[in-house]
């Protein structure tokens, strides 16, 4: 019978620290540029040029129709072959890219929800383009857009979880070191299920709390 | 007194009991290991592909190999079928502890760490680690050399290569793949000064590569490759070192050692074994 034995974890917690500090500057990063791309993606996708929709439509389909690991082992080792690329580089551009693709159809859904009838007006007013979009249609998009956008970050953190294979040293590739260093992989994995849980979790709040002071602005 | 006796009878009758109970388990368990075998049908062995030539796949996905031959038989003198499961190198102590396979061959080192959960049974096999290296780096002769603070080892994680490199590398960067073809990858890429794994997998990389990587092959390493069991299955493991002695009496043996360790063209490549 396996017997579970916790406190070998306590032996490991610095580097299990630093794997957690890994797995949050990396989620965080891509956060950042995921929602860049994203933005720019819904704006290339509801703008009238066709050759930036057909680009975006290119760039979203590709990336959503074939799997995360592929995509971080092609960025590190199939680009590495040309360009130097640091497995945190590679790590945060392969997260980053691939949720952009998300990001863009949730933000692009919800600049699309907002009724034709208030771009129509501000545009009627005398706004330009640029100020409709910023003053009328985010504002009302953002609300509709938050919570499935939170729910996209919360999988991006668990998601960054693949990018151990190319030996960043994240909280899973520690995970994975202590495991074939002890073979005690229930104690191990289960206490970083929880580590992943509580980084998942905080965020989950914090969007909360956002959502509900939006709504009081109102 | 009277209370007392009965109460220290009752005690004795318990354990008396319990123990019974326990023996009997034991016994039991250890006897269906081989039992359960033979009731199945079919053994369950857990292997890794990717490490040559113990265990690889052939262009139609087949796994082949030194220890798919010794696997294979296996089944033949149970009279069973055999089943491979093909884990990441990894996974497949886990697996074992978790009885998702019977056995498992798959060029793994008896080390003391990974007899405190698995059984071994005594080596089929003796190899050593060797050293691949980046042709960027023309001055590395031997592992002392590889040590310095800068150079980066790629290695397959849980490997005994891993656990060496762990051990008895002081100052240079260890960084861990999932199966030595990423960790390979790494080194062709010209991202790492060298990869550490076993004499026959880097005479064949070597081979694979000859424009980016020299090889080291002098092994620095003792490593005795023993077929893992679940903790606490004697017989098992008793049956196995039996057969490994028929085994290595037997022309399939014979047939099966030269094919992947003398007429493969890499093989001269390799030094004698000690």
């Amino acid at each position: 019978m396996y017997q579970l034995h916790f406190e070998i974890i306590l032996d490991y917690i610095p580097a299990i620290l630093a794997g957690l500090w890994i797995t949050i500057k990396i989620s965080l990063l891509s956060i950042l540029f995921g929602t860049v791309i994203g933005v720019a993606g819904a704006l290339a996708k509801t703008s009238s040029k066709t050759i930036l929709v057909v680009l975006a439509n290119i760039y979203v389909e590709w990336i959503r129709n074939t799997p995360l690991l592929i995509q971080i082992l092609f960025i590190y080792f199939g680009l590495g072959m040309f360009f130097n690329l640091s497995p945190m580089i590679a790590s945060v551009a392969a997260l980053s890219i691939f949720s952009g693709a998300y990001i863009t159809e949730i933000i692009r859904s919800g600049i699309q929800a907002v009724p034709k009838g208030q771009t129509e007006a501000a545009l009627s007013i005398g706004m330009t383009e640029f100020q409709t979009m910023l003053l009328v249609v985010m504002p009302q998009a953002i609300r509709r857009i938050l919570p499935p956008l939170a729910g996209q970050f919360i999988t991006l953190i668990k998601d960054s979880s693949l990018v151990s294979v190319i030996a960043m040293a994240d909280l899973t590739y520690v995970a994975k070191n202590i495991v074939t260093n002890t073979f005690r992989a229930f104690e191990v994995w289960l206490a970083i299920a929880v580590f992943y849980f509580a980084l998942s979790f905080v965020l989950s709040l914090a969007v909360r709390k956002l959502e509900r002071s939006m709504a009081k602005s109102d | 007194m009277f209370k007392k006796l009965s109460k220290g009878i009752a005690i004795a009758t318990m354990s008396l009991l319990m123990a019974l109970i326990f023996t009997g388990c034991a016994s039991n368990e250890s006897k269906t290991a081989m039992n359960a075998i033979h009731k199945k049908g079919k053994i369950v062995i857990g292997t890794a592909s990717g490490y040559y030539p113990f265990e690889m796949t052939d262009k139609q996905g087949n796994l082949v190999g030194y220890d798919i031959d010794v696997a294979k038989a296996i089944g033949k003198e149970m009279g069973v079928e055999v089943e491979f499961q093909n884990y990441a190198f990894s996974g497949l102590i886990p697996a074992l502890q978790s009885k998702k396979v019977d056995i498992v061959i798959a060029g793994m080192t008896a080390t003391d760490k990974r007899r405190e959960v698995v059984d071994f049974t005594d080596p089929y096999f003796v190899s050593g680690q060797a050293l691949l290296i980046n042709k960027n780096y023309p001055n590395v002769k031997t592992w002392q050399d590889l040590d310095k603070t800068g150079n980066v080892i790629a290695v397959s994680m849980g490997t005994t290569a891993d656990q060496t490199a762990t051990a008895m590398f002081k100052n240079a960067t260890v960084k861990k793949f999932e199966g030595s073809a990423l960790a390979g990858l790494e080194l062709t890429n010209g991202n790492a000064t060298a990869v550490i794994h076993e004499t026959p997998w880097v005479a064949i990389y070597h081979r694979i590569n000859p424009d980016t990587t020299y090889a080291i092959l002098e092994p620095f390493t003792t490593e005795n490759l023993g077929i893992a069991v679940p903790k606490d299955n004697p017989e098992l493991v008793e049956w196995l070192n039996k057969f490994l002695i028929k085994y290595k009496q037997t022309e399939d043996y014979n047939k099966a050692y030269k094919y992947w360790f003398v007429d493969m063209p890499w093989w001269d490549l390799v030094p004698p074994k000690k």
